[in-house]
């Protein structure tokens, strides 16, 4: 179960960017530098993905993405989250031995409780929502029938 | 997922000598064609030879299909056939903000600077007639 756990934290960004491309719907990507980009996703790599915006295919690498939006849902959180409630001790998954993981303590207890959260980005913008799910790289938001992926380095701040 | 579509793509890029626009993490927009690249720089031939190293690199996108959209936008008298029109180098937020300038054709501009320069003697001369 520790294995599917750590598996399943893994793979919200590549599910979502997967479903992007497989349903070949519209995202909007929002980068680091405020720019904002609107298109169909093409190809997805490691640490880039193309885009066609306007029938041209613009690469945006990942480290310079904030977050994607999709206009409607795309992936299904439908993982019973509450597992890890009783993960107080069990939060010892690969990290330093005994020291409790905020992060993972904060987003868990954020997602059962359906918080809303605000997050500050490194760019100053301000973002609120409800979490949904994430991993070890990202946040799976929504926000008014919209599902966002945010990237965890672009966020500074997570305040509930 | 691919390991290594950035590299596809300059490749690409590279093969096909498309003219390029890389935007970098400060929005600073880079044009021109991949001359060469490694896994840590890419070398552009654009008026200046450059090199930008890829750890800075925002974006990349062909320039040619935005030029043929801007083009029709605005009717610039330049000699067109014997240069080919580049956007802007280093300065994006000149090019951005919605200022009549690119229109102006480098001559016009000095004449322009000229009538300005007339305009404003006159108006100086003006005032001192005033007082």
């Amino acid at each position: 179960m520790e294995v599917q756990k750590e598996e399943s934290k893994q793979t919200i960004e590549p599910q979502f960017l997967s479903q992007a491309l497989a349903s070949g719907i519209t995202l909007r990507i929002g980068q680091m530098n405020k720019s904002e980009h609107e298109g169909v996703v093409r190809d997805i790599g490691r640490y880039e993905l193309n885009l066609e915006e306007n029938g041209k295919l613009i690469t945006i690498l990942k480290q310079e993405i904030a977050y994607l939006t999709a206009p409607h849902p795309l992936l299904a959180t439908t993982e019973p989250q509450p597992v890890s409630v009783q993960s107080g001790l069990a939060h010892t998954d690969s990290a330093p031995v005994n020291r409790p993981n905020i992060q993972q303590e904060f987003l868990d207890k954020a997602i059962r409780e359906g918080q809303l959260l605000t997050l500050y980005l490194l760019s100053g913008q301000r973002f609120k929502a409800v979490i949904e799910a994430y991993d070890n790289f990202t946040l799976l938001l929504k926000e008014g029938g919209k599902q966002h992926l945010y990237y965890k380095h672009a966020v500074t701040t997570i305040n509930r | 997922m691919e390991t290594n579509l950035l590299d596809r793509m300059l490749d690409t890029y590279l093969a096909g000598k498309t003219h390029l626009t890389v935007t970098l993490q400060n929005k600073i927009r880079v044009s021109g064609r991949i001359r060469a690249f490694d896994s840590y720089v890419i070398i552009m031939d654009g008026p200046k030879r450059e090199i930008v190293y890829r750890h800075a690199v925002s974006s990349l996108c062909p320039t040619i299909a935005s030029d043929q959209k801007r083009r029709p936008l605005s009717p610039r008298p330049e000699p067109a056939k014997t240069s080919p029109p580049r956007p802007p180098q280093t300065a994006p937020q000149k090019s951005r903000s919605p200022q009549p300038q690119p229109l102006i054709a480098s001559g016009e501009e000095k004449s322009l600077n000229n009538t300005l320069k007339d305009g404003l003697l006159k108006w100086m001369q003006e005032q001192k007639a005033a007082k």
